[in-house]
């Protein structure tokens, strides 16, 4: 809980304060563009894998109780939030490339509307792929990932974290590199992308609700090619 | 949290060894599929997951203690997905088992012998009665399975109906990678399925069954 907190603590108060318009791209900013990717990717993606962080802890808090060995969560997140960082080193260096191509301004967001409509119908094609959408349902099923995959020890709980961070990287991936388009900082869109990722993963019905994004993802982008 | 079994000691050594291959006969409030197989959230109406379960052992052990032959059955209900928690469950225990067995089944199906899915399932529960002896008649014939507890509960199966020939379906959910409960479930409708026990009440008829062989362990 403290972890998501302070990550968005980070995003709302800091975030824009650290990050001034990056010119000359040297070894620091790269590193700063990379912590704040991985603070970014925590906020917004650990309160979606609630409920099975939630599974794991009951799961141990029961054996703590029966005095039986167990291992803490937070290796668990320490797991999930290893796949994340990965993610985040690739999405620094794919944007570091973007900026070096003028396709991101200085501000961290797309100046050329081609590149914003090709991401968007891609992500739009992408929700409607059964490899998302299988991702999507492995990422719903927090008990029968649990019980088919669960693990002992510190190392089966990170590798246990992993395997979860990578299904709901191929669920998100995608959603997550919208920010080119909305802006990398732009608080407003990591908030509301950050819903969609709960609402998908959280709702009963979060799976047609993906779809539905799919079109409207499209949509816009052909708007925009327009 | 209320622990679960809290009434009876159980001091066993932390590496009880079990396995358990058994006759699983499942019924519960979702339509025909159970999206909790598919997409971690039941397909009922009302987004809660109300399930009965019969079991009939047909080899298992606890440690060096043989458990074949035991029947037993699981009653659960949670307010929305398993997952989610709130669970309430009652674990059945033929009359038949010997009190070492009942108390070998009561520490494996409380998740305190460890060993999936017992132990997520056990985690999902924040109240538990159990282990309660009675006498349970039991069926294991794969289309037309069926058990049932005097005045308490009772559940039937019988098979899909095809709607165009009216013959009877041969229907299964497979999973070779593994399911979180069984691979291979025999699908079929629910002819009756109800219990009234103490705060367990619910009745579904026409919904979800599954016949399979379950294979649990630690």
């Amino acid at each position: 809980m403290s972890t998501i907190a302070l990550s968005w603590c980070y995003m709302l108060y800091f975030m824009t304060m650290n990050m001034n318009p990056v010119g000359q791209w040297r070894i620091a900013d790269i590193g700063l563009l990379f912590v704040m990717w991985g603070i970014m990717m925590a906020g917004m993606m650990l309160p979606s894998a609630i409920p099975v962080i939630m599974l794991v802890d009951k799961l141990n808090y029961r054996r703590r109780q029966q005095s039986k060995p167990f291992t803490q969560t937070f290796y668990f997140m320490v797991g999930y939030l290893l796949a994340w960082l990965a993610y985040s080193l690739i999405a620094t260096l794919i944007q570091w490339w973007l900026h070096h191509l003028m396709i991101l301004s200085p501000m961290m967001i797309s100046i050329n509307t081609n590149f914003s409509a090709a991401l968007l119908i891609f992500t739009g094609l992408y929700q409607w792929s059964p490899f998302k959408q299988k991702c999507l349902q492995l990422c719903r099923s927090p008990f029968s990932f649990i019980s088919t995959h669960w693990q002992e020890g510190v190392a089966g709980a990170i590798r246990l974290g992993l395997k979860h961070g990578q299904y709901c990287l191929g669920c998100c991936w995608l959603l997550m590199a919208l920010l080119f388009v909305t802006g990398v900082m732009n608080i407003k869109w990591i908030l509301i992308l950050s819903l969609i990722v709960i609402v998908e993963k959280m709702l009963p019905k979060g799976d047609v609700l993906s779809k539905v994004l799919g079109i409207l993802l499209l949509c816009y982008g052909f708007y925009l090619f327009l | 949290m209320i622990p679960i079994f809290n009434n009876m000691v159980i001091n066993m050594a932390d590496e009880n060894s079990w396995a358990l291959s058994m006759h699983q006969i499942e019924c519960c409030n979702c339509s025909h599929g159970c999206g909790c197989q598919f997409g971690g959230f039941p397909d009922s109406e009302s987004g809660a997951c109300e399930a009965l379960l019969g079991f009939s052992v047909i080899k298992g052990h606890l440690n060096e203690l043989d458990l074949s032959g035991v029947k037993m059955v699981f009653a659960a209900m949670w307010p929305k997905a398993i997952h989610e928690g709130n669970g309430k469950g009652a674990l059945f225990i033929d009359n038949e088992a010997t009190a070492e067995q009942v108390t070998a089944l009561a520490t494996i199906m409380s998740g305190q012998a460890g060993g999936m899915p017992v132990e997520a399932i056990a985690a999902t529960f924040t109240e538990f009665e159990g282990p309660i002896l009675t006498d349970i008649t039991m069926n294991t014939a794969d289309r037309h399975a069926s058990f049932s507890i005097k005045d308490i509960l009772e559940v039937e199966q019988t098979p899909l109906i095809s709607p165009v020939t009216g013959e009877e379906q041969n229907v299964h959910i497979t999973f070779p990678d593994g399911g979180f409960m069984w691979n291979d479930g025999i699908i079929g409708n629910s002819k009756s399925m109800h219990i009234n026990h103490h705060n367990i009440v619910f009745e579904h008829i026409g919904k979800f069954s599954a016949k399979a062989i379950a294979n649990w362990g630690n």
